[in-house]
């Protein structure tokens, strides 16, 4: 069982308690305790905010997304754009100047808030996202290693060497081969 | 047939008294913030059938003239703090003199001798309680609250505030169990 946090708007009294208390009680979720803004559920799983937001709309509530988490999803959006294999890098680009562009805060304080909401550091995040981005590249697009390191905006090949070894253990070139040979052995097993 | 009622301050309220009369079968007209109109005047016993399942959910119903006038000033002040996204332009005692066609002398000492607090003090409850419920949903600055709720300055929204709740706003904020008040508690 998780205890999982939800932040209510629009609750202000006690009968606004007892229509989210039988409104969630008709999902079937145990509610650990509801008060005024707040509600905690426990649950085996993670419940869909979704499922919840559906349920309170009609009431007149909506769940509330902290600032913090929505910065959060931004980020992660910005990541996934930027390191999509298709954007276009300028010169001495910096990843930290384009966010506090784009979200108009320090990058100080994104970073920051980042790392309180997702457990772990911004720049750990980036890192993680762009091996699994070059691994995918390699894989299921058969791309070369410079080409890969180039895509997702290396400064060089053996920089992106570099750091992909130091995250997987294995240099990219490697990698490519023991992939390709997994696809071959697997081949003749299909047919 | 209009039956007064008190403690209702927002939509569930109104859901809730709904929910009540279909209930006991009692056909209504409209309900709205501490009024119910029914379709046509109940019997003596449905009468206390009614306020008795009232009484279960946190109203009461009113029968004096006096409570019903206290009740509207309320409903009045609750109505316009938390129910509208108006700026606030009209001064609070012209706005209850109009609503409720009295006199606001008379208003302002019959409100202070049934509740025991002044309608002025009564409504800077009900702004500092919305100040909370705003700063918890962590939307808009304190500014943009003040603005909202018609304060003059920042300033002057933070030292009500802190004269209130004894806190500053940010460490309101920072609180782990924020203590929100029900507005019929107020």
């Amino acid at each position: 069982m998780q205890e999982q946090l939800f932040y209510i708007k629009g609750m202000v009294c006690e009968r606004c308690i007892h229509a989210v208390r039988e409104a969630i009680g008709q999902l079937g979720y145990t509610i650990q305790n509801l008060q005024l803004g707040e509600l905690v559920l426990l649950h085996p799983s993670p419940i869909e905010a979704q499922l919840l937001q559906q349920k309170l709309e009609p009431l007149g509530f909506s769940l509330l997304q902290s600032k913090k988490s929505q910065l959060t999803r931004a980020i992660r959006e910005l990541v996934a754009e930027v390191y999509s294999g298709h954007f276009d890098f300028p010169q001495a680009f910096r990843f930290s100047r384009l966010a506090a562009e784009k979200l108009n805060r320090s990058y100080e304080s994104i970073s920051d808030s980042f790392s309180e909401e997702a457990g772990e550091s911004l720049e750990n995040y980036i890192i993680r996202y762009r091996i699994s981005k070059a691994k995918e590249m390699m894989v299921y697009n058969r791309q070369r290693v410079s080409g890969v390191a180039f895509a997702l905006g290396f400064s060089s090949t053996a920089h992106f060497s570099r750091q992909f070894k130091q995250h997987t253990g294995l240099t990219p070139v490697y990698f490519t081969t023991i992939q390709q040979n997994k696809q071959t052995a697997q081949l003749p097993a299909l047919s | 047939m209009f039956l007064y009622v008190k403690n209702m301050v927002c939509e569930r309220c109104i859901m809730a008294v709904r929910q009540e009369l279909q209930r006991l079968g009692l056909a209504y007209r409209h309900v709205q913030l501490g009024e119910i109109e029914l379709a046509e005047a109940p019997g003596q016993d449905q009468l206390s059938v009614l306020s008795n399942a009232l009484s279960a959910i946190g109203f009461e119903l009113l029968d004096d003239k006096k409570s019903r006038t206290v009740e509207k000033i309320k409903t009045t002040i609750v109505s316009l703090i938390h129910r509208s996204n108006d700026e606030f332009n009209l001064k609070l005692s012209a706005l209850l003199e109009e609503k409720l066609g009295l006199d606001y002398a008379y208003l302002s000492t019959l409100f202070s001798s049934v509740e025991g607090v002044t309608i002025e003090k009564y409504a800077i409850l009900q702004r500092i309680e919305r100040v909370k419920e705003l700063l918890v949903y962590d939307e808009l600055s304190l500014g943009e609250i003040a603005d909202q709720l018609g304060y003059s300055s920042v300033q002057h929204l933070s030292l009500q505030f802190k004269k209130i709740t004894g806190l500053t706003a940010s460490q309101f904020r920072n609180l782990k169990e924020k203590n929100r008040i029900p507005l019929d508690k107020i």
